[in-house]
């Protein structure tokens, strides 16, 4: 985790230099440089700043990830860092977009879960929103139980698949 | 039991050229299968399909019979293929109670013609002549299963099932990435067809009521779309694509209409959509999530899954709006409502204690029974006879679908390669 | 119960009614012995009950019989016509696919006392190779008044 820290820190660094040199039309990874070094220190923002640096493509991070409780979707009080990241990065930049996409566990019929995958990634935007971050920034998306990262039938796996992703864009 | 795949695997063999995608399988049941002759039917050697063969197998793939196994008939040449030659004496020797002859006659141009009979061993006498035509080589199985069906109808009280088609939904590894398909097969399993194939999830497959058209959720473009399209011709149109969830489509009996979730207002509501003109109606408003509703056969009630209470359970409505009313108060939550054909029943999918199980509410009274023993299943889908519920289990290797009578007295387990789920029994076809 | 036969407090008079309480003590010591004593009875008392299958069809009684005829041809009782000689593999069928599928049903040997006993032994060896465990042998009764009437004797 440490490490992983200290490259996103160098990459970020590195990336700030090089945009900065090239040239003036990417505005958005300028942006997200620009707009995160100074708040390197806080957790969880150093990851943030890659995953939206580097567009679609790139895997979310750890830090992009907020987890659910089971058939809910109120916000836990361990997912404010990752909010707080992407609220902080996405109101400096105005023009970046991001998406949120909505998962569930297997439990459930699949068409109950996509409505609660997308029931959780609108308590994910309304989050962001009441701290300060557009509507028009923030796509919701849900793919119910379709798309688990863990493929086990049991809490362990559960837990994991019941999140919602942040992706920059 | 071991007499059964036996018999399973000489059909099996015989049947050769048409590959099963789904292994079928009885695996328990509380009534007495009953015990059955289907003599090989007097046809060409080399034609399309072994029509006795395929009579037996689907006889004994209900689980209410046991076909007499081709190798026991061995010793008793020749067989008969006439009413004249039948001699009750030996199939009462061998504890047979029914027995089944035949003649196929193939007709130019690959079409065949069907005449078997039925007899009662024990009262010695005929009770049936059936009859059913092919008009080209690729029906003749179709045909076979027509024969089954009406001895099926006339021993049981109860419409076969042996002639239709089930839609599924399979997901396979391929190349590094899962593959997801729908496919249509044979209710043997047998004939699978690709209607669909993508690398994001399908679901949601669901059949018109004249058995042509079949819509579907894809999220082909990472966004899920209603599709509908004609399995036959391979024509499809994406019916719906709007902002948000576009999901659980259903038709109306009248096959005019669709009922879908649609959330591009902020929401999971139910909405009614016309097909020729596409115009939508509202048919739900609530801050709950509204979603899977089901239309009963005369068209004039919805139910459907609504957590708006706090927990999920089923709702009917009229199709026309108005009030909702709570049908289900069992166990902690009831997902996912299929009204059965003839509107007597609603499958839905019940969690408890014990985990997901099927449940089969009578309309009319609001009692459920439990007819799966759980615990993650789900997707109940009527057989158009109303008397069997197909849907998705947990296997041991991944998702399979599973097969129950309605009064629970006959399982059947249907295996894939890979994961198979939300299955879609189609209705009868109208001819 | 014996309330209303107790005698009253302070005052204390004659009753000409009967003291019943003995005579119900007793009858119900009687009662309980009667129903001890009852089960043990019926228990003591030796009945052969008649044994009755399961199955009791009288379709099902049919028993199979293989006939060996003076030339020592086979015939079976089932199945096409009974007054065919069959070849050994095909008796093995028949009776193999009968026991199969209806395996309570009793294999009998008719055979003509003329025939030699080398074609009895062997039809008896098909039948075990068709899985028959019982065989019956069927044979007339001399000089029996009831000739018709056929004398079975299993062999296990």
């Amino acid at each position: 985790m440490l490490n992983n820290k200290w490259f996103a820190c160098a990459t970020l660094a590195l990336a700030a230099v090089a945009t900065g040199c090239s040239s003036t039309g990417d505005k958005n990874a300028n942006g997200t440089a620009e707009a995160v070094k100074p708040t390197t220190t806080s957790q969880g923002s150093a990851a943030a700043a890659p995953s939206g640096k580097t567009s679609v493509t790139t895997p979310a991070a750890t830090q992009s990830i907020v987890y659910f409780d089971f058939d809910s979707s109120d916000l836990k009080p361990e997912s404010k860092d990752v909010v707080a990241a992407w609220a902080k990065y996405l109101t400096a930049n105005p023009t970046a977009k991001a998406q949120l996409q909505g998962n569930t566990d297997e439990r459930g019929t699949r068409e109950y879960n996509l409505a609660l995958g997308e029931r959780r990634s609108a308590a994910v935007s309304s989050a962001l929103q009441s701290a300060g971050v557009a509507a028009s920034q923030l796509e919701l998306t849900s793919n119910g139980e379709e798309k688990p990262v863990a493929l086990g039938h049991d809490e362990a796996s559960w837990s994991q698949n019941r999140r919602v992703e942040i992706v920059g864009q | 039991m071991t007499k059964f795949s036996s018999i399973l695997l000489v059909l099996l063999l015989i049947a050769g050229s048409a590959r099963a995608e789904l292994e079928i399988s009885v695996s328990g049941g509380t009534i007495r299968a009953q015990p059955i002759a289907v003599v090989p039917f007097r046809q060409g050697p080399s034609e399309p399909a072994d029509v006795a063969a395929i009579v037996a197998a689907d006889l004994s793939r209900s689980g209410q019979f046991l076909s007499l196994a081709r190798s026991d008939m061995k010793g008793f040449d020749p067989l008969p293929t006439s009413e004249a030659q039948v001699d009750y004496r030996t199939w009462r020797a061998l504890g047979q109670e029914a027995l089944v002859i035949g003649n196929v006659q193939a007709l130019p141009g690959g079409g065949a013609k069907t005449v078997a009979e039925l007899y009662d061993v024990f009262r010695t006498q005929k009770i049936l002549t059936v009859e059913a035509t092919a008009t080209r080589p690729t029906e003749w199985r179709s045909m076979a299963h027509k024969v089954a069906d009406q001895i099926y109808e006339k021993l049981t009280g109860t419409r076969g099932v042996f002639d239709t088609r089930i839609a599924y939904i399979t997901s396979t590894q391929a190349s590094g990435r899962r593959q997801f398909k729908l496919i249509w097969a044979d209710a043997d399993g047998e004939n699978p067809r690709e209607i669909a194939r993508s690398f994001e999830p399908l679901l949601s497959p669901s059949w018109s009521p004249d058995g042509k058209r079949i819509a579907y959720v894809t999220f082909e473009g990472g966004r899920s779309k209603i599709i509908i399209q004609t399995p036959a011709t391979g024509d499809y149109v994406t019916f719906l694509g709007e902002k948000g969830i576009n999901s659980a489509p259903a038709w109306t009996p009248d096959g005019t209409r669709l009922v879908v979730t649609l959330s591009f207002q902020k929401n999971s509501d139910l909405y009614v959509i016309d097909l020729a003109t596409r115009s939508r109606r509202r048919l739900t408003d609530s801050f709950a999530i509204d979603t899977a509703p089901t239309v009963s056969p005369d068209g004039r009630t919805v139910a459907f899954l609504s957590d708006r209470s706090g927990s999920a359970q089923v709702y009917t409505m009229s199709i026309d709006g108005g009030e909702a009313r709570r049908l289900t108060f069992e166990g902690r939550r009831n997902e996912q409502p299929r009204f059965s054909p003839d509107g007597k029943t609603l499958a839905l999918v019940n969690y408890d204690t014990s985990g997901y199980r099927i449940g089969l509410v009578d309309v009319a009274t609001g009692v459920m029974r439990l007819v799966s023993s759980g615990p993650l299943d789900e997707g109940p889908s009527f057989a158009p006879n109303s008397a069997v519920v197909i849907y998705t289990r947990q296997g041991t290797a991944g998702a399979e679908l599973a097969t129950v009578s309605t009064d629970g007295s006959v399982r059947q387990r249907l295996r894939h390669t890979g994961d198979v789920r939300e299955p879609a029994w189609a209705p009868y076809a109208k001819p | 119960m014996a309330g209303g036969f107790a005698p009253k407090k302070g005052k204390r008079r004659l009753t000409a009614e009967m003291n019943v309480v003995p005579y119900i003590d007793v009858m119900l010591v009687l009662l309980v012995i009667f129903m001890v004593t009852a089960p043990l009875l019926t228990q003591g008392i030796d009945v052969e009950l008649p044994q009755a299958s399961a199955q009791t069809l009288s379709a099902d009684d049919e028993p199979l019989t293989l006939f060996v005829d003076a030339r020592g041809d086979y015939f079976l009782d089932a199945g096409g016509d009974p007054k065919k000689a069959l070849a050994d593999q095909i008796v093995i069928d028949r009776v193999g696919a009968i026991l199969r599928n209806k395996p309570e049903t009793m294999v009998l040997i008719r055979a003509d006392k003329a025939v030699k006993y080398d074609r009895v032994a062997n039809g008896m060896s098909l039948l075990q190779a068709a899985g028959a465990a019982k065989i019956g042998f069927v044979t007339d009764a001399p000089s029996a008044p009831r000739s018709s009437t056929a004398n079975k004797r299993e062999r296990g």
